[in-house]
């Protein structure tokens, strides 16, 4: 377009600056908004099959194997962890602390446990630990009796040195169990951590059962 | 060498004309020159921008990319685990002590601090919690009739259970119960990675 003698002077000055202002307004609260609204924390999940409830037609395979199934269950109580299979229920093993024989396989133990992820509680069983004050700092060690599930993983590494095509355990517990002592119990019983970070499975196939009455 | 060298122009021992120095006339026109050359650049925000549009592009990514999303409230914390099985697109049921949630809806409330729901929400000897029950049935329908349409989105029956790590058993017993009457068959349990 022609311009004015006195507008072609000032050629120069008309290089506009594009405005940016609404669009950062829109980016310094769309920002602040997502990062509040992010988890930073991050989940995992645990494949669990259901107790046998009504539907039969789910999972097992028709054709019968040629040796009975082990039928490993493991059931949590407020005392420990029991074990047993088609063979029938391990006796409890003589613990450092005068566990008898009649008790659970695993009897608790005690033990420095970490806070870190115990803070502002303690770790499971919680109701053998009412009277204790909760963990505060995430760095502390405190002593709580707590389920022993590095004894547990290694019971069940010998059985599946034994059984070492089967893939299935139920867990059970007492209706009082805390779903974190169930996980643990899963987790004891997944994979077994070898030296060098490789890790070997053991029992992935959890099936929970409806519960001790 | 030579008289042009030595030769001084004329003139130039004189003092030059102090009027020269004089402000012009139009003294105006000189301030406003100067005006405009002290006049600030305006600031550059084009790095800036390209930061937080990086910054927003990442957000919105990582937002939409969680097929289940958490939050962590004094209520709800899940316990640690050492899975490292990722959690896929599902129906969820959350589980507190205070009461179940179905997708996010809340169904029924626990009023007492035990972890069990009242009796009179419960059927099938204790066992199924009514008002569960009717949310659960009501997304199952709701998804097999989105497979009715859609060849790809196929009801798998997987039930993703969000629960806080103090629930009792019997608490997820009796929704795992419900759950797989209302249709549910596979069921993940979420969990926070580490420990």
């Amino acid at each position: 377009m022609a311009k004015k003698p006195s507008e072609r002077r000032n050629y120069e000055d008309e290089d506009m600056e594009l405005n940016l202002t609404p669009m950062m307004n829109l980016i310094s609260l769309l920002i602040p908004c997502l990062l509040i609204s992010m988890v930073f924390v991050e989940i995992a999940t645990i494949n669990v099959t259901a107790p046998a409830i009504g539907s039969a037609s789910d999972g097992d395979p028709p054709e019968k194997p040629d040796k009975p199934p082990l039928n490993l269950v493991i059931t949590i109580t407020d005392k420990g962890y029991t074990l047993a299979a088609s063979g029938g229920v391990l006796p409890g093993v003589a613990s450092a602390e005068g566990g008898e024989a009649t008790g659970p396989t695993i009897p608790l133990k005690t033990s420095e446990v970490g806070c870190v992820r115990y803070v502002g509680t303690v770790p499971p069983p919680r109701a053998v630990h009412r009277t204790q004050s909760p963990c505060a700092d995430p760095q502390a060690q405190k002593q709580f009796q707590v389920y022993d599930n590095a004894k547990l993983t290694e019971m069940l590494v010998a059985i599946k040195d034994a059984f070492p095509d089967e893939q299935r355990v139920t867990i059970a517990a007492e209706s009082s169990v805390e779903f974190e002592a169930l996980t643990d119990a899963m987790d004891a019983a997944r994979e077994q951590s070898e030296e060098g970070g490789t890790k070997r499975e053991l029992f992935p196939e959890v099936v929970l059962s409806p519960g001790l009455t | 060498m030579s008289e042009k060298q030595d030769a001084i122009p004329e003139g130039i021992n004189e003092l030059p004309d102090p009027s020269a120095f004089a402000a012009p006339e139009g003294g105006v026109k000189r301030k406003r020159k100067q005006r405009d050359l002290i006049k600030p650049e305006p600031l550059s925000i084009n790095s800036l921008m390209d930061i937080m549009t990086i910054l927003l592009v990442f957000l919105i990514k990582s937002y939409s990319s969680d097929p289940v999303t958490l939050k962590q409230t004094e209520d709800l914390k899940p316990p640690f685990s050492s899975s490292q099985l990722k959690p896929d697109p599902s129906t969820t049921m959350t589980l507190t002590l205070k009461g179940i949630l179905v997708d996010d809806d809340p169904a029924v409330q626990i009023a007492t601090s035990d972890g069990q729901v009242a009796e009179s929400d419960r059927e099938g000897g204790g066992f199924l919690i009514s008002p569960v029950f009717t949310k659960l049935e009501a997304a199952v329908e709701h998804q097999k009739e989105i497979a009715s349409y859609n060849a790809s989105a196929e009801f798998k029956g997987l039930l993703t259970i969000i629960s806080d790590r103090n629930v009792p058993f019997s608490l997820i017993s009796q929704a795992m119960y419900t759950a797989g009457q209302a249709g549910f068959t596979k069921f993940k349990f979420l969990v926070v990675k580490g420990g």
